[in-house]
């Protein structure tokens, strides 16, 4: 299984100071890969950095997105330094797409909440772009979406905000961790916000959520504490990966395989797997 | 030189008084396995598993290594003299505390089976215990033990050995039970699984291979005791204990020291005096 | 499915006619340092190879080699070797039975096949031999598997004295052996049932439900005794017959990437770490019941059969002698003293 190859065509710094953290924008070279690549919400890809590594990106824009590819990428180690250091034109080799992607043909007439804390933001905005995205708005009820970061500086896809605001029946919240001088907005961990911030009990939600690990546990927990059901409360998670098959052993929760059977898991699977995530 | 079978019996009396007395949480020692007769390390806290204590020419483990899993617990462990040697090792760099171990040093160590390192060890008796068992062994005695032995690696010339180091490292498989079972590889990130920068590459091609084994090498020494537990656990049988005995050696004769011979003691590299013979490679 | 039976002689003959055709690999002493094993290599003479001894390793470095180049990522070609066929003469119960799973693991899934894989197996033919006793440390039968015949080698010896039986079960190998003299049916079946009394009185008792529950075994607080001797290192991995997993890495800079798959071990504390710093299986007792439940609960739940087939490379190899058996026993009575536990597959 080859990479395709693809060329990177915009790069988007998308914080400063603490956390470095790029979007990238790529298109495939190759004419027929590029019409007939398809993916959905919630998937993921294996980027391969020539010579350096590979490392899996959830897909961060929609599959109705039809010029380009992003994926928002935080350096944290070889694989990703080597990405920061890349400029437009430069090559990357692109596999997949791979997992199971968020069940969206069920999403169907739900009202939807979406809490994304830092980089987790990333993959659903690929979901939230979809439902956001005027051919298949209408599908959805209310869409609600509380964004979760350290600080002001920590934001990630500030160019969004606006159009997502304008979008019918829609309701955004921010949140930063700590208060900040010219900061108006809401302050504190997003699982304290829940009851405050957001209508979470019309009937008929469904909550995706996504994040550093702890801040998972913490989101998930509160909601089946007020009562959401577990099937109800989706999440992505992220493993070290070397396949994105499920053939090298290393990405298993039990004995589920993040890249194969994941990464997109409902409250209700978890409960049944061990805690190794 | 002491007798395997008396050793095994003194052991377990020591043992068995520690544990009636609740001095020790646990003893850290040699027996066998319950299904397979080989020796192991075993860890008894009950009285009634005493009798699996022993000491038999396939005790080939340190049991060292196993005292840092237990640093707030008081614990007993049989020490061969080499593993004495890796537990002042320890003290000396404030690892462990001496009041949480008691140390059953075994005299006149009869050696392990297929160890070479035991055919060059002059140091036959415990450097520190709480108790002994055997007998201990006089430097005449410990002389006449050692006294055919004879470096072939360094009677080889340049081209042979690396001949030899060739042959050897090409067996690799980058297992890393050398490292494991050495006392002084406690880092908790090896130099191996850095990757920023990748100072070794993953792969087992003989350039790798002797990557890993020369770097290991260097951080040996002035710090390895010759116990030549690396070369035990080696599944392949490669000679892993030759270069970092070389290193062993080269601090006995250019700074008269050895390593873990007193819980005192600095570590070699750790500090420096302006009068050191200092052997350029420049000479 | 025909019946042969030939002396070593003949066999030898054989052997020599097939050299011209196959590359042939069977278990040969090595001399490694100190130690003396047997191993699987490439042989030439047919006098080197070692019938009566369970092999210290197994053939799995034959089809899946420790580090396997796949190819230069701008060319885009995956070389093999496109010679001829490769034999592996002499494998054991136990190791055919881990061919098995490292087919269904690579060969057999319906969404992703490892061409790479694929490849190498399909030049690959595998003959069986029967166990005449019970050595080392092995209990494959204690795990369900019969170490005196083998269903999935398509090629089988039974060696008793000098005397070759062989048994082809595929009929694209019977020319092979077509001019050889048949075999008399009844009499191997006699051999045979005396070589099964044999394994009836040494063996190891286990009683678990297979698969193992997953979450019930996860949250167990035996995993900490179990492996306070466990150092840590890799050996268990690479030795055994049936432990797949892999990893790749790259290496060239500046317009070159070639790729190559290596043998990798979840018993190293870098499998699952992150880059970020967060490891889900952050001490030597947690890939430990990684290991286990993977062998005796996650393989069988995605596939077929377990993932260890008893053939105790893993004990015999461990620099500290750690046995699965034991492990395997406290699992037992783990389970017991729960009040018998249920299967976790439903």
């Amino acid at each position: 299984m080859l990479p395709h190859k693809a060329e990177i065509i915009d790069i988007t710094q998308e914080t400063e100071t603490n956390l470095n953290i790029k979007t990238f924008r790529y298109r495939f070279l190759d004419d027929e890969v590029r019409e007939n690549f398809q993916f959905k919400p919630g998937q993921f890809m294996m980027v391969t950095v020539f010579g350096v590594g590979e490392a899996p990106f959830g897909f961060a824009s929609s599959p109705t997105e039809e010029d380009y590819i992003e994926f928002s990428v935080k350096e944290v180690g070889l694989v990703t330094e080597a990405l920061h250091n890349m400029k437009e034109g430069d090559v990357i080799g692109v596999r997949g797409p791979f997992g199971n992607g968020f069940p969206v043909k069920s999403t169907d007439g739900k009202n939807i909440i979406f809490i994304g804390g830092g980089i987790g933001l990333a993959p659903l905005r690929s979901l939230i772009n979809y439902v956001m995205d005027e051919k298949n708005r209408d599908k959805y009820q209310k869409i609600q979406l509380l964004t979760a970061f350290r600080s002001p500086e920590d934001t990630l896809y500030c160019y969004d905000y606006d159009w997502w605001e304008e979008v019918e029946d829609t309701k955004i919240k921010y949140t930063i961790d700590e208060p900040c001088e010219g900061w108006s907005k809401c302050v504190g961990y997003p699982h304290t916000l829940i009851e405050d911030k957001l209508e979470w009990d019309l009937p008929n939600t469904r909550f995706f959520t996504c994040g550093p690990p702890i801040m998972i546990k913490f989101v998930t927990n509160r909601l089946k504490d007020l009562g959401i059901e577990p099937s109800e409360i989706i999440t992505t998670l992220e493993m070290r990966m070397s396949c994105g098959v499920g053939k090298c052993g290393r990405c298993n929760i039990g004995h589920y395989y993040v890249c194969k059977d994941g990464p997109v898991f409902t409250m209700e699977q978890l409960g049944e797997m061990p805690d190794e995530y | 030189m002491s007798n395997y079978e008396k050793v095994t019996e003194e052991i377990q009396e020591i043992a068995s008084k520690l544990l009636k007395e609740d001095e020790v949480d646990k003893i850290i020692g040699f027996g066998k396995g319950l299904f397979s007769k080989e020796v192991t390390p075993i860890f008894v806290s009950r009285e009634e598993d005493v009798n699996r204590l022993l000491f038999s020419p396939e005790a080939e483990m340190s049991l060292a290594k196993y005292l840092l899993n237990y640093k707030d617990q008081k614990v007993a462990i049989v020490a061969k003299p080499c593993d004495s040697r890796a537990i002042a090792s320890y003290l000396s760099e404030d690892l462990i505390k001496r009041e949480n171990v008691k140390i059953i040093g075994i005299n006149g160590c009869p050696g392990i089976e297929d160890n070479t390192a035991c055919q060059e060890c002059d140091i036959r008796n415990p450097v520190i215990f709480d108790y002994t068992v055997g007998e201990e062994m006089s430097d005449e005695e410990i002389q006449a033990e050692i006294a055919g032995f004879k470096d072939e690696i360094e009677e080889m010339s340049p081209k042979e050995k690396m001949e030899y180091f060739r042959n050897e490292f090409e067996r690799c498989t980058r297992c890393y039970a050398c490292r494991e079972a050495c006392y002084v590889c406690y880092c908790e990130q090896c130099f191996t699984e850095s990757n920023q920068p990748d100072w070794v590459g993953d792969s087992v091609k003989l350039n790798d291979n002797i990557t890993y084994h020369l770097m290991r090498a260097m951080h040996m020494a002035g710090r390895c005791v010759n116990c030549g537990a690396c070369e035990m656990a080696c599944p392949e049988g490669i000679d892993v204990r030759a270069l970092a005995a070389k290193m062993v050696r080269a601090a006995d004769e250019i700074f008269d020291y050895k390593a873990g011979v007193d819980p005192e003691q600095k570590t070699l590299l750790s500090e420096y005096d302006v009068n050191d013979r200092e052997k350029g490679f420049m000479d | 499915m025909i019946l042969k039976k030939v002396n070593k002689e003949n066999f030898k003959e054989l052997f020599n006619k097939l050299k011209a055709d196959y590359n042939i690999a069977a278990p040969v002493l090595m001399e490694k340092g100190k130690k003396e094993l047997i191993e699987y290599e490439y042989v030439d003479d047919f006098a080197d190879i070692i019938w009566d001894k369970q092999p210290d390793s197994s053939p799995k470095n034959i089809i899946f080699p420790q580090n396997n180049y796949l190819g230069n990522d701008f060319e885009g070609n995956a070389p093999y070797d496109d010679g001829k066929e490769t034999i592996i003469l002499g494998v054991r119960s136990c190791d055919i039975e881990a061919i098995k799973v490292l087919d269904q693991v690579f060969i057999e899934d319906d969404m992703y096949i490892d061409e790479n894989y694929k490849k190498r197996r399909d030049k690959t033919i595998i003959v069986g031999i029967s166990c005449p006793e019970r050595q080392n440390s092995c209990f494959c039968d204690t795990l369900g598997l019969d170490p005196v015949e083998s269903d999935y080698a398509p090629i089988y010896l039974f060696k008793d004295g000098d005397d070759f039986w062989i048994k082809v079960k595929e009929e694209k190998y019977e020319n092979l052996f077509a001019e050889l003299p048949e075999g008399d049916q009844t009499k191997l079946t006699e051999i045979l049932e005396k070589r099964r009394d044999k394994f009836k009185e040494s063996s190891f008792e286990l009683d678990i439900p297979i698969p193992l529950p997953e979450k019930e075994m996860f949250e167990a607080d035996i995993w900490q005794e179990m492996t306070e001797n466990c150092l840590g290192c890799g050996v268990c991995t690479y030795y055994c017959p049936t432990c797949y997993c892999f990893n790749f890495f790259w290496e060239g800079a500046d317009g070159e990437s070639e790729k190559y798959k290596s043998w990798d071990s979840c018993m190293f504390s870098s499998y699952s770490a992150h880059a970020s710093g967060h490891n889900p299986r952050d001490g030597k007792d947690k890939r430990y019941r990684n290991r286990i439940m993977h062998k005796f609960s996650y393989h069988p739940l995605n596939y077929e059969g377990l993932a260890c087939v008893g053939c105790g490379r893993c004990i015999d190899r461990c620099p500290v002698n750690l046995d699965i058996r034991e492990a395997l026993k406290m699992t037992e009575q783990y389970l017991n003293e729960k009040g018998g536990a249920e299967s976790g597959k439903d």
